[in-house]
Formats: C-alpha cells, structure tokens, sequence
C-alpha cells in the first residue's frame, strides 16, 4: 500500500468519505472483476462490487492493517459473491431485497461489454460450472496471484482445503474443457521447473 | 487401461507442486503411451492458458459516484430506520403507562366515592407538598440579600437556556444522516 494510499485509508478510518473513494478509485478494477468472475453477470457484478465497498466502508475499524487491504477487499467481495450465489440457486434473491440496483445503471458500458475472445467466454462459462468457494479460489489464485495462506485467510478455509479446491477445480477445469472438443494442441511440459508454474 | 491406474498420473498433470524426478519421468513414459491423458494435459494447460492471458474486466465509468450515492441512500434508510424505532419504544412506552393509568382509572371508577376521596386526597397532598417545598426554598433564600438573588435568578436562567440549545444541537448532530463531501 502507498503512502497517498495509507493516508486516504487513515481518513477514512475519520470517518472522511471522500478519503475512501479515493481507494475505491484504486480497488474498483480488481473487485469488479472478481465479482464478474463469480457472478457472471456485469448487473449482478456492479452490484455485488458497490456492496462489496459499502460493506468495507462500514467495517473499516474492523480492518487489520497486517493484511493487505487488496486481499481483505477481495475477501468480503468473494464472500459476499459466495452468499448471492446461494441465494440465487435456492431462489432467495429478488429485487425488493437489493435496494443497490438501479434501473439508471443497467445499461452496459463500453469496459462492460467489452468483446471477449471465444476462449474468455468458455473459460467464464467454465468457471460458472465450478462449485462457488472452488470458483472463489481458482479467481484469487489466476487472476490476483495470492499465496495459499491468503486465499486460506480469504475464504475462511485451512490451506490443505484450498490446496484441495484448486487441485479438484483444475480437474474438473481441465475435464470439460476436453468435452468440448476441443482439439489440444501437443505441449512441452516441464515437471521439475517453476518457469511453467501455473501459479504464475 | 482400468481408470484407477490413471488417476496418479492425473493428480500429477494438475498439481501445482514439483515432482520428484521419478515421478516426472513415470509421468512422461505414461503420456506417451495414454491418449486420454495426454488429452487431459494438453486441456489444462490450455485452460491455465487462458486464465493467464484473460483481461480482468473493469465497471462501468462513475463508479465511484455511483457508490457515494448508494452511500447517501444507505444512510438516509439507517437514519429512518433509527427514528422508527426511536418512535417505536417511545409508542410502547406511552403505551404500557397508558395501560397502567387505565388499570389504575378502572380501578378507581369501580367506586365513585373511594375515587373522589383519594382525588382529594391526592389534591391536599400536593398542596402540602408545595407549601414544603416553598418554605426550605425560603429557608434557603432568605438569608442571600436581594440584590444577589437577582443577577443569581438571572445567570440560572441563563445557564438553564444554554444548556437547553446545546442538548438540541447535540441531538440534531447526532441524529442527522451526515453528508458526504464530493
């Protein structure tokens, strides 16, 4: 965290709104994208990110600075994902009990509606297809980089249970991408290296 | 090839851990005997492919503002939701005196006769409790000659109405959903 970034933080711990927005100008890009990727939904995402950020605004006191304030970010926003997916498949979520969608807003913008590549699409309908906390894990492994421990402390699991996660998500991943048929090219592989790391 | 003999060599293609040199090579003597888990390599590696490669997805433009004024909403739906309840206990309280003084009016209109009594009753006794407290107030207050009791009456009153604009200013202040500035 900068210097610019932990004074915006200490205002906001005052209590100064505009001192949070300033992080949120920050943080708005990796929240978003985590909920897009846990929702697969840009409406249901922009909702679940501005939650995400009130949710924050409000527990900030609660907030350890020994943590990156990205991870603890990503944390209420992967819960928070976690939650409305389950809401959603048992049917529970309705649009009297989000006060946060505004009709105004729905439109999607030109980032939002950004074209994906054939192979962004699969991998986003793939990963719809994975149960949510495995979801959870493999977004904050791929796309933001975080160590076991930190995807551990994150969703609230021990390291063997996300070491599990990813291990059954990478093969359900890899399964149905074979279904689709599509044709594997042949690769080289390194065991020993890390240079062919999936873990970037 | 049974499915069990597979599974080794495919928790081996999807770890994330470095094998053993042994491990690596059974791995490799494997894949080039075994189609499906060639397949099953190539796939992942595929797949990992593309979430490495995949562009992370930005909101729409005025995010922010957007936030600040589901902030303002949020606010004003707590600081409603607080007088709702203010007006809720204050309700239930002039509701369980209102039973009491009923229980208690029930009570007395049983007899007529009882109620005027204890009504004098009550009556006389307020009386005599003026007519005490006027007395120790005069005990107090005769000795203090009267140009102090004057400026004194003056600074209570004074005191008296200050203290009464500082409890609506705190009580505005602390009720009133604060503003954000932008």
């Amino acid at each position: 965290m900068s210097e610019l970034e932990t004074q915006w933080l200490h205002l906001a711990l005052r209590g100064d709104a505009q001192g949070f927005s300033n992080l949120i100008e920050i943080y708005k890009g990796p929240v978003y994208n985590l909920c897009y990727r846990m929702l697969g939904d840009p409406i249901e995402a922009e909702d679940a990110a501005q939650e995400t950020f009130l949710r924050a605004y409000k527990g900030l006191k609660r907030y350890d600075k020994q943590r990156p304030f990205s991870t603890w970010l990503l944390s209420i926003a992967a819960h928070y994902c976690i939650d409305q997916t389950r809401r959603r498949k048992f049917g529970m979520v309705s649009m009297d009990e989000n006060p946060l969608i505004d009709p105004a807003d729905l439109t999607p913008g030109p980032e939002a509606s950004t074209v994906m590549s054939e192979e962004q699409r699969r991998i986003q309908a793939l990963l719809t297809k994975l149960n949510t906390q495995d979801r959870a894990a493999v977004i904050m492994r791929y796309w933001y980089e975080l160590s076991y421990e930190e995807i551990a402390d994150s969703l609230s699991l021990t390291v063997s249970a996300v070491k599990s996660r990813l291990h059954r998500a990478r093969n359900e991943l890899a399964g149905m991408w074979m279904e689709q048929n599509i044709p594997a090219a042949p690769v080289e592989r390194n065991y020993h290296g890390n240079a062919q790391s999936p873990a970037f | 090839m049974a499915m069990l003999n597979h599974q080794p060599f495919r928790d081996w293609i999807n770890t994330e851990d470095t094998l053993l040199p042994e491990q690596a090579q059974a791995l490799q003597e494997h894949l080039r005997t075994c189609e499906p888990c060639r397949q099953l390599e190539a796939s992942w590696i595929q797949v990992r492919q593309a979430l490495r490669t995949s562009a992370p997805i930005e909101p729409n433009p005025g995010f922010v503002k957007r936030w600040q004024v589901h902030l303002t909403e949020r606010r004003k739906i707590q600081h409603r939701r607080q007088s709702l309840m203010m007006l809720a206990f204050t309700g239930g309280v002039a509701f369980v005196l209102f039973l009491v003084i009923s229980g208690q009016a029930l009570e007395l209109l049983r007899s007529p006769y009882q109620m005027a009594l204890l009504v004098i009753y009550r009556l006389a006794s307020l009386v005599i409790s003026l007519d005490t407290t006027r007395d120790v107030l005069l005990g107090f207050l005769k000795p203090i000659p009267g140009v102090v009791a004057f400026p004194l009456l003056i600074i209570l009153t004074g005191i008296t109405s200050f203290l009464s604009v500082l409890w609506i200013v705190v009580f505005k202040q602390l009720t009133y959903a604060r503003r954000i500035r932008t």
